[in-house]
């Protein structure tokens, strides 16, 4: 039963939809390994008034070798040029992590997260102080002043630098933990706790962890940060669109019972997807080409074709009547899905709304102006 | 040399498409890949199939394979053991060159504790003997080696942020020519070179491996060493047709290079390979390689490469290759989702073309399948032994796909009594299928041959992870043949045992847990069925077959089956059935299982709808057998106020209210994991208590009696409210869409205008009344 105006009716009728409009936190996640931001980023963060950003600072990976928890992918170039958003240094662990490390281990990885962040930290304002550096020691068009006398760098930096301190205010951890990592994941998430005494300790939760509240329970953090996308995975034929739709998140969020404050995420990007009847058959990587065969391809909506005869693309064998879907969520379905998080979730001037993420194609695909209106209408 | 199977899952990309597993960390959801849900009842081998088992067929990515070939390195081995001394157990040998991390062995030599940390390892022990210090040298080099050309691996260390891994010693490898050199013994001079000729070609000197192989290997070929030499030789060499022909060279004399030559293949240039080719063999072995990556239908490669190599084992894989596609494409849909596109389509005609296209498959599908069965008659004749069984037990499994049962039999009836275990297992398959297509199910003696079937397939699982498939294709198809035959007990456990022996996990909900005992029968059984199910639980001496169907799959609590009993008779209004079934069961149940509490903890008489989120309490004491009893017991009252408690509780059960719980398992059926494992219910949904689970017929129908009954003007304005609200609901319970609203949009009966005109001084109205509401009224 998908009925989405159906399901805004009553949310209307239960006279949810008075309440006032919050001034949310403007966030969004960055999860590439390279941070290095040039001007155009700086004006994507000043267009939209983002004033946060969950950062991926690195993975943890269960080592089969070494039998421990390694850092991987951690992130490289931490400059971010002349934005100065606050940072939520994210750390994505590996289910296997938690189920495979003794407690022994998870009370080292803690400590080893708590340091690595704080290193990642001294990193970020290093490149800060570099840039503050650069500019008092090269001032602009310094080559043509006769009198210019150039200083110190490295003092200047030095000074610069000490100016700068590590003070995260909060940490994320990512994991999609299960009912049997639960206690071991729980457990890790206390110890992380202690190591960050000055900072908030948020946990993503996946919407089914949200909807069966009861069975993944509740993390031992501070906040929580709900991943609304992804619902269900690309294989899935019975949903428009698997990056999210408003009806399927109505599903998921269906009670407001939680017991832990909630950050919002919300999805950015798009991507194609064939099917067979109600098949997956896979992703398109690239499907533009494919797209403009108009004898081969038949349009048959605004996201979707239908394959006319069987063809051979690369190693796929593609077959008459299989179907190729864009998948994007519209402006219209994200301005749903809002309306459905704001019916059961508290929102309120502190809550972060971010997007996944942050990438110029998406933005500007989807264009400033709309996501402005998106973070607007929390 | 016993080839090892080991489950974990190889996976490779594919260049154009990515059809592949999806990882984004922030993934969620249920679902199960086309592959998972696949079927295949094919897998008849030959001796040697082993190195092509990442060639087998797959629906949604290909070159997927739960092996890795070990035969090269145990040759490897052996060619150590050789050396060295009989002593040498080459298992230990295995232990040192493949299972030993190159930083462990290091620290082990560094610390002068070899024979401690490797205790009792023949190889070692025969390493540290004073004469065999050029070979313990070797291997040490070797293991420093690792890390020269692997620096670029993805751990990092947690004592330093950036790339670079630990902090090794690296091997010296300025002086490597020196080293071949200098070394007199022919068996290690090959070996260096083999380093050093690999590592060349990792650090890209191209003519520097060309040269070190045609210097080191091209006289001596008796070592495994010079596949794998060769296989970086082709490797280098810039014509593309000579690279593919050197690439099926290594493809026939080795086992694991097969899965990383078929990765570097050069495709489209297939006359220009053939016309390096010396021979025949040569010719079959670059056509295979052509075929085995091929997703669409090719008989004429099959026929090609039977020309030339009649009795090859590539053949006979890309025969089995042929008939498993042929399987996914007729099987599949037929066995999954009950054969029709389990979808809610936006457009009907898209629909309609769908169906055209699936028929036009169908047909094509059907037509490739008889002309490879054809092909296969004409040369079952000519070809003998192994060969030739295998290729009966493909013709009778063509047979049994294209319904020619008796023909099929036939042909499985020629399968020589010394056929090898993989084709006596296949068999019994098709045995399976005969019995299960043309016997009576109902039949002891039918059903207990049928486990002996079952279990010749069991019996081989173990030394071939590949074989669950097969049992889930296998029980899938027998449940829906028990099912035609009206056992829908029997169906729902063998489809809860294909489930079970399916390679794909449910996310979390890989064990067996309350619903997944009941899911099946949730959606098809009857009251009666639940009985029978709770016999069979309960029956102490069980048939083998019965004891088999029930193992992991009946629940261990009868009382899952009698709640599924109690709400199955609760959804056909059969209220006395419902209170004497949930009055059989422990009272705290529903306290202690499932999601009960979660959903069933609210005042089932004062209607969801009216109550404001903050007004709702959710310390409601729910027992389902209490609740029934209320039922009965203000049905039997039948005065307007009674009537009013009833239509809230039927109001309260329907998916709108707070106590679904007690019609449905699941709130609504198209989105949740278990669609995908029993598939989409909400045609049987709107069936529920004559609709009332979604179009509140039951709950209106009751407010409607209130509202006549009642002298009361609040009791009569809350009913027009209720009636007013069943209205709205039922009318958009079927519209999906804005355009459909547009065409059909809602209008109000005269109960609303009664709500704001004769009961606008009561209690109720004042309560219930908001503008929202009024604009209904036009």
């Amino acid at each position: 039963m998908k009925n989405i105006i159906f399901i805004l009716l009553f949310v209307t009728l239960n006279g949810a939809t008075c309440e006032k409009e919050h001034e949310v936190i403007r966030s969004f996640c960055y999860w590439k390994t390279d941070l290095n931001f040039e001007n155009t980023d700086d004006s994507l963060i000043r267009d939209l008034k983002v004033q946060h950003l969950y950062v991926r600072f690195f993975d943890i990976d269960w080592n089969p070798y070494a039998k421990e928890p390694l850092p991987v992918a951690t992130i490289r170039n931490t400059s971010l040029n002349e934005s100065n958003p606050e940072i939520t240094p994210s750390i994505f662990i590996t289910n296997e992590v938690v189920l495979q490390s003794n407690k022994k281990q998870l009370d080292s990885l803690a400590i080893r997260i708590a340091k690595r962040v704080e290193q990642i930290g001294v990193n970020i304002n290093e490149a800060k102080a570099d840039k503050i550096a650069n500019a008092i020691v090269y001032p602009k068009d310094y080559y043509k002043n006769e009198n210019y006398k150039r200083i110190n760098y490295d003092s200047v930096k030095s000074i610069e630098l000490a100016k700068l301190k590590v003070d995260f205010k909060e940490i994320l951890i990512d994991c999609d933990w299960t009912e049997k990592s639960k206690n071991n994941y729980f457990y890790l998430l206390k110890q992380i706790k202690k190591g960050f005494p000055t900072a908030q300790v948020s946990a993503t939760i996946r919407l089914w962890q949200y909807k069966y509240a009861s069975k993944a329970g509740i993390p031992p953090v501070d906040k929580g940060l709900l991943m609304c996308y992804n619902l269900t995975k690309p294989e899935d034929f019975k949903t428009k669109n698997s990056i999210g739709t408003s009806e399927e998140l109505a599903q998921y969020i269906r009670h407001d019972q939680y017991k832990l404050k909630l950050d919002i995420a919300l999805p950015l990007y798009s991507w194609a997807v064939v099917f067979r009847g109600n098949q997956f058959k896979g992703i398109l990587s690239d499907y533009d080409q494919l797209r403009n065969d108009t004898i081969k391809l038949k349009k048959i909506s605004d996201i979707k074709y239908v394959l006319q005869d069987d063809i051979l693309v690369g190693q796929t064998y593609l077959r008459n009547g299989d179907e190729i879907r864009i998948e994007k969520i519209s402006e219209e379905e994200l301005e749903k899905m809002i309306s459905i998080i704001k019916s059961k979730i508290k929102i309120d001037n502190q809550t972060k709304v971010t997007f996944f993420s942050f990438d110029k194609k998406y933005i500007n695909d989807y264009g400033t102006q709309n996501i402005s209106r998106y973070y607007e209408s929390f | 040399m016993e080839p090892k199977i080991y489950p974990g899952i190889m996976r490779v990309f594919s260049s154009l498409l990515l059809v592949l597993c999806f990882q984004v960390s922030f993934a969620c959801g249920w679902s199960v890949s086309p592959e998972t849900s696949r079927l295949a009842l094919f897998k008849a081998q030959r001796e040697g199939f082993f190195k092509l088992t990442p060639f087998y067929y797959s629906a949604d990515y290909y070159y997927s394979t739960n092996t890795v070939s070990g035969v090269d390195q145990e040759l490897n081995c052996l060619e150590w053991k050789k050396k060295l001394g009989s002593q040498i157990d080459p298992k230990d040998v295995h232990t040192i060159l493949y299972e030993t991390d190159g930083e462990q062995f290091e620290t082990a030599y560094e610390t002068k504790s070899l024979k401690q940390t490797f205790d009792k390892n023949t190889f070692i022990e025969a390493l540290l003997l004073p004469k065999n210090k050029v070979f313990l040298n070797y291997i040490l080099f070797a293991k420093k080696l690792e890390y020269n050309s692997n620096t670029d691996v993805k751990w990092e260390s947690w004592g330093q942020v950036g790339y670079g891994s630990k902090d090794h010693k690296l091997a010296d490898i300025t002086d490597f020519e020196k080293k071949i050199k200098i070394t007199k013994d022919a068996f290690l001079k090959q070996r260096y070179a083999f380093l050093m000729l690999r590592y060349n070609f990792y650090a890209q000197d191209k003519n520097e491996v060309i040269r070190l192989y045609n210097t080191y290997f091209t006289e001596n070929k008796n070592t495994i060493l010079e596949p794998w030499a060769l296989y970086y030789k082709a490797l280098c060499i810039e014509n593309f047709p000579l690279q593919n022909y050197l690439l099926s060279k290594v493809f026939a004399s080795c086992e694991e290079k097969s899965f990383a030559v078929l990765q570097h293949y050069n495709w489209k240039l297939t006359e220009e390979t053939l016309a390096l080719a010396q021979n025949d063999e040569e010719r079959s072995v670059i056509l295979s390689i052509e075929s085995f990556r091929n997703p669409a239908p090719d008989l004429k490669t099959i026929e090609e490469v039977y020309k030339l190599s009649p009795n090859s084992i590539n053949l006979s894989f890309l025969i089995g290759r042929e008939i498993n596609k042929l399987e996914d494409w007729i099987f599949t849909p037929q066995y999954t989702n009950n054969g029709s596109p389990s979808v809610t389509f936006e457009g009907t005609d898209w629909y309609g073309d769908y169906a055209k296209a699936k028929e036009e498959n169908l047909n094509k599908d059907i037509s490739n399948l008889r002309a490879l069965e054809y092909f296969l008659i004409s040369i079952r004749e000519q070809t003998s032994g192994e060969q030739k069984d295998y290729i009966t037990t493909a013709i009778a499994q063509l047979c049994f796909m294209d319904d020619q049962i008796d023909l099929g039999k036939k042909y499985t009836d020629m399968i020589s009594d010394k056929a090898n275990a993989s084709i006596q297992m296949q068999k019994n398959i098709q045995l399976a299928l005969v019995s299960l297509k043309q016997d009576n199910l109902k039949s002891e003696k039918v059903q207990n041959q049928l486990f002996e079937y079952f279990n010749s397939v069991e019996n081989l699982v173990e030394a071939d992870y590949g074989l669950f498939k097969n049992m889930y294709s296998l029980y899938r198809i027998a449940s829906a043949d028990f099912a035609k035959q009206g056992d829908r007990v029997t169906a729902g456990l063998l489809a809860m045992k294909s489930d079970l022996k399916n390679e794909g996990e449910y996310s979390v909900y890989n064990n067996p847990y309350f619903y997944s005992y009941i899911g099946y029968f949730d959606r098809t059984a009857t009251v009666e069925d639940v009985d029978r199910l709770m016999a069979l639980q309960q029956k102490k001496d069980k048939t083998p077959f019965e004891i088999y169907i029930c193992s992991g799959t009946i629940a261990p609590n009868i009382n899952y089956y009698k709640d599924l009993k109690g709400t199955i008779a609760f959804r056909n209004n059969d209220l006395e059935l419902a209170y004497n079934t949930f009055s059989s069961m422990p009272k705290d149940f529903w306290e202690k299982n499932y999601s009960f509490t979660d959903y069933l903890n609210e005042n089932p008489f004062t209607p969801k709808i009216l109550q404001k989120d903050k007004e709702r309490k959710f310390d409601y004491h729910f027992n389902k057998t209490d609740f029934i009893a209320k039922l009965i017991q203000l049905k039997k009252q039948n005065t307007a106020s009674s009537n009013l408690q009833l239509a809230h509780a039927y109001f309260n059960v329907s998916y709108l209210g707070n106590s679904w719980m007690m019609v449905a398992y699941d709130w609504t059926s198209g989105e949740s994991y278990v669609d995908y494992v029993y598939g989409d219910n909400t045609e049987i949904e709107k069936t529920y208590q004559k609709g009332n689970y979604y179009s509140l017929t039951m709950a209106k129908m009751y407010y409607e009696k209130a509202l006549k009954m009642s002298k009361n003007n609040n009791e009569k304005a809350l009913a027009s409210l209720m009636i007013f609200e069943c209205n709205y609901y039922n009318h958009y319970a079927n519209i999906v869409s804005a355009e459909e609203e547009e065409k059909n949009p809602f209008k109000a009966g005269k109960e609303l205008i009664n709500f704001y005109s004769i009961y606008k001084t009561t209690p109720t109205f004042r309560r219930y009344n908001c503008p929202l509401l009024k604009a209904f009224i036009n």
